[in-house]
């Protein structure tokens, strides 16, 4: 038993270093900075107000968040060209020539939908770059998952290698979502390598509470494409070019405070890129997340792709 | 305090941030803390019209408003309680660094060895629940500041908290989790309330 108490311990496994004074420095100049335009928008003569003011303080605090929340969503719509330009080159094509023109608004939907559903064995390699927002939640991460769309039952593979840890997992797919539709739990077993300490550990069985589901495969969920971007039979919202690649633009309408748009090969009707637009809390830069999708056959090449070794030099992590 | 001057917020900001830093960056990381915690500052400033001072002291407000940011990154969180699982030796959240000589030897070794499985049930706890205990373990609110700071009955704050700490106290008897080791958010074991 240990001899601290709970609380104690939690303080101490958690307990940081006071901030730097560069950081307390430029939160006062942000906070002063804020201060002066509010300052600068009072008129002369206006009343001072308290900080429970009364109603009209109060709705033009709500009006001025509404505001700010369009300000949000519109900046975020009119980013999108300049957005998109990094970091690969996306660019928009005011034609049809690259897609086939015979295709009727509602055959395009049914393309999609047919290709999803022809990847079952094939090996995906999802990047994540994530730009703008908080310091943490920047980087970039990339998927290898084999087989992309795997049936119940099915061993799935998968590796993953984040901003300092590689890791690779390996599952058995469960046979069907729990009541409520929230993905099974999942059992996994994995190695995991740190290239900065080059030490590994494998880890026998651990539970994995759906975060495959939020990451990676939900694109090629048929129900989740129709309820998002697929609503109904008009579902093109422009053509492009991704990665030199004629592309179709595909737009969420349902998700107006979550700016984000989805490309499919022009070809293939498989997901090219998708990319979202967060404007997460009050104030705080918009996180710009890119998700690159390619479709790789079952190659012996690929499918070591989605396998993780241990590299040599590396020894055994402790504990 | 005078309530009708914007510039008060420079008194508040002295007086509290270094405080929300530490329960921002106890919860998110050093890096994260950077800008939520000046993040909580401004989101307070702009809301301060619905600031009750009848309700509950500035303190629990701002925590209160942290929490609520915190909230927002939640895989951050997980990877924070993954890194730190692992960093036993990570000289910026060492003891030691910041001059730990105080505590018992002994106290420092239990620490340490119970740090994997700590912070695996930290990350495990539902939200709802770890928001309570942090605000008392990390914030060191009282169940009434706790319930000023969620906006929940205090005796919904009791519940919580109790509910949390039998997992932690369980998880401190047990052998360390390893699959804690794992960082960049994956796999992570953070469970939605």
């Amino acid at each position: 038993m240990s001899p601290i108490d709970d609380l104690t311990a939690i303080r101490r496994l958690l307990d940081v270093p006071p901030p730097a004074d560069p950081v307390t420095a430029a939160g006062r100049a942000r906070l002063a900075e804020l201060i002066q335009q509010e300052a600068r928008r009072d008129r002369p003569g206006k009343a001072n107000h308290g900080w429970r003011a009364g109603r009209g303080r109060r709705i033009g605090v709500l009006a001025a968040a509404i505001t700010a929340a369009a300000a949000v969503a519109a900046a975020a719509t009119l980013v999108y060209p300049r957005l998109l330009a990094q970091p690969s080159a996306t660019q928009h094509v005011n034609t049809l020539q690259t897609i086939d023109p015979s295709l009727a608004p509602g055959s395009v939907k049914q393309a999609i939908l047919t290709a999803i559903g022809g990847v079952d064995g094939d090996v995906m390699h999802l990047t994540v770059a994530t730009s703008g927002g908080p310091a943490a939640g920047r980087g970039v991460v990339q998927y290898w998952w084999w087989p992309a769309k795997p049936a119940p039952g099915q061993q799935v593979h998968l590796v993953f290698f984040g901003v300092s840890t590689r890791v690779g997992v390996t599952f058995t797919e469960p046979a069907s979502p729990r009541s409520d539709g929230s993905p099974a739990p999942i059992s996994a077993s994995g190695l995991f390598l740190v290239p900065a300490a080059k030490s590994w550990q494998r880890i026998g069985q651990y539970p994995i509470d759906g975060v495959f589901t939020a990451t990676t495969d939900y694109l090629l969920d048929e129900s989740y494409l129709r309820s998002t971007y697929l609503p109904g039979d008009k579902v093109v919202n422009d053509h492009a070019t991704v990665g030199g690649r004629s592309a179709i633009e595909l737009s969420n309408p349902g998700n107006p405070t979550l700016s984000e748009l989805l490309w499919v090969d022009g070809q293939s009707y498989l997901p090219l890129r998708m990319v979202k637009l967060e404007s997460g809390a009050t104030n705080s830069p918009v996180t710009r997340k890119v998700y690159d999708y390619q479709f790789l056959p079952a190659t012996p090449a690929n499918l070591a792709l989605a396998t993780l070794t241990i590299p040599g030099g590396y020894r055994k992590a402790s504990g | 305090m005078s309530r009708g001057r914007p510039e008060v917020f420079g008194e508040l900001y002295a007086r509290h941030f270094a405080a929300v830093y530490q329960y921002v960056a106890g919860r998110l990381g050093p890096d994260a803390a950077d800008d939520l915690a000046a993040e909580t500052f401004l989101a307070a400033f702009r809301r301060r019209d619905r600031f009750d001072p009848a309700r509950g002291s500035v303190r629990p407000w701002l925590f209160g408003m942290a929490t609520n940011l915190v909230a927002q990154h939640h895989r951050a969180e997980s990877r924070w309680y993954a890194a730190v699982a692992r960093a036993g030796s990570d000289p910026l959240i060492a003891p030691s660094a910041w001059g730990g000589e105080e505590e018992r030897i002994a106290d420092r070794v239990a620490a340490a060895q119970a740090r994997p499985a700590l912070a695996a049930a930290l990350a495990q706890l539902p939200d709802r629940d770890r928001d309570v205990l942090l605000l008392v373990a990390l914030g060191g609110l009282s169940y009434a500041e706790v319930a000023f700071a969620l906006g929940i009955p205090e005796g919904t704050v009791g519940s919580r908290l109790n509910r949390a700490r039998r997992k932690i106290i369980a998880t401190l008897g047990r052998d360390p989790d390893p699959t804690a080791a794992s960082a960049d958010g994956f796999p992570t074991t953070l469970r939605r309330s």
